[in-house]
């Protein structure tokens, strides 16, 4: 039994991504918000805490579309992210001019935006991936920065952020390193959220048109 | 699995069991119970036991993959002088390094002394 509203939306969603991976498991499901941008999805990665959420919020005010907030179902084949666009939940609030909608629903724990109230319409089809965010905390009023991974760095956080890992081959790393290597991959260190947003826009616009798509070439070493 | 070292000896006479690699005729064995891809160059190493995972870059990767339970480590030094070209106490203190943070981070072989 839950002690109020907040728990038990936290853990009925808790429930729902397990049940999810249950029925999906062919699909790779990482602990990523994900949006879509000029046709695009792209994922943003971090650490609990971090802003994923105030991060994806700010982006809705800029072009992007809304796919998910805390879960992103990778297709490794097709390299696409479904759609799972549950509220969007926030531990802070957002400051200005990104304000939340006065329908927010507050928990004792915390802040839900449902997807109609959103500042541009949830897309309900999945996306081909292109780039991979992962967020890194600094100041907040200082300027944002970004930076190229390697491929190796990048497949490493991914995998840590990987939630169904055991489900597929090689414990799940063959996986991160695919959606590593057939994509664009930067650490993004979020600062004001206006120009963090702006840098995140300009980097996918400079991005080469033809996307990253070599094979694996692994090689087994031990 | 044996780990092929010789016996090491404290600078105090006694017997180390706190550094297994002391000395550089140590000779470091990877464990066999992980999962490695290469990547761009780079390792990655899942430790399924702990669940972590871990990046390599060239050089821990190069010492990584000599650790094979013969190369004592002076002569992992002396591979990676010859072929990255650097000054050789550069490249002892390097591997030295590189294997104290394999073994920190559980990626070799437990030594079994005396052997």
């Amino acid at each position: 039994v839950s002690r109020d509203h907040g728990e038990f939306l936290f853990q009925f969603e808790k429930d729902m991504t397990i049940e999810l991976q249950k029925i999906r498991r062919d699909l790779y499901f990482l602990h990523a918000a994900a949006l879509e941008f000029a046709g695009r999805a792209v994922l943003l990665i971090a650490p609990s805490g971090v802003g994923k959420s105030t991060t994806t919020w700010g982006l809705l005010h800029h072009g992007f579309r809304y796919l998910s907030d805390e879960l992103a179902p990778v297709s490794l084949e097709g390299m696409e992210v479904y759609p799972y666009p549950q509220a969007i939940c926030f531990k802070k609030g957002p400051s200005k001019p990104y304000m939340l909608p006065h329908r927010t629903i507050y928990t004792s724990r915390t802040k839900h935006v449902p997807t109609e109230l959103l500042p541009s319409e949830a897309a309900i089809e999945p996306g081909a991936l292109i780039a991979i965010f992962l967020l890194r905390q600094s100041s907040l009023s200082s300027a944002p920065k970004i930076r190229p991974i390697t491929k190796g760095e990048a497949a490493a956080r991914l995998y840590a952020n990987a939630l169904n890992a055991l489900a597929h081959y090689g414990h799940g790393l063959d996986g991160a390193i695919e959606i590593a290597k057939r994509n664009f991959c930067f650490e993004l260190t979020i600062g004001d959220l206006h120009a963090t947003c702006a840098l995140v826009k300009n980097t996918l616009q400079d991005l080469p048109d033809n996307r990253i798509t070599s094979p694996l070439g692994l090689v087994e070493v031990a | 699995m044996k780990y092929h070292s010789r016996e090491k000896v404290s600078p105090e006479g006694g017997f180390s069991e706190s550094n297994p690699d002391s000395t550089t005729d140590t000779r470091p064995l990877r464990r066999s119970d992980v999962t490695v891809r290469i990547i761009d160059g780079d390792a990655l190493v899942l430790n399924q036991k702990s669940g972590l995972i871990h990046q390599l870059n060239q050089t821990a990767n190069f010492v990584w993959e000599h650790c094979d339970g013969q190369s004592p480590i002076h002569e992992i030094a002396n591979q990676l002088t010859e072929i990255y070209d650097v000054d050789p106490k550069i490249a002892l203190n390097d591997v030295t390094e590189a294997v104290r943070r394999l073994r920190e981070l559980e990626l070799l072989e437990t030594p079994v002394n005396g052997n």
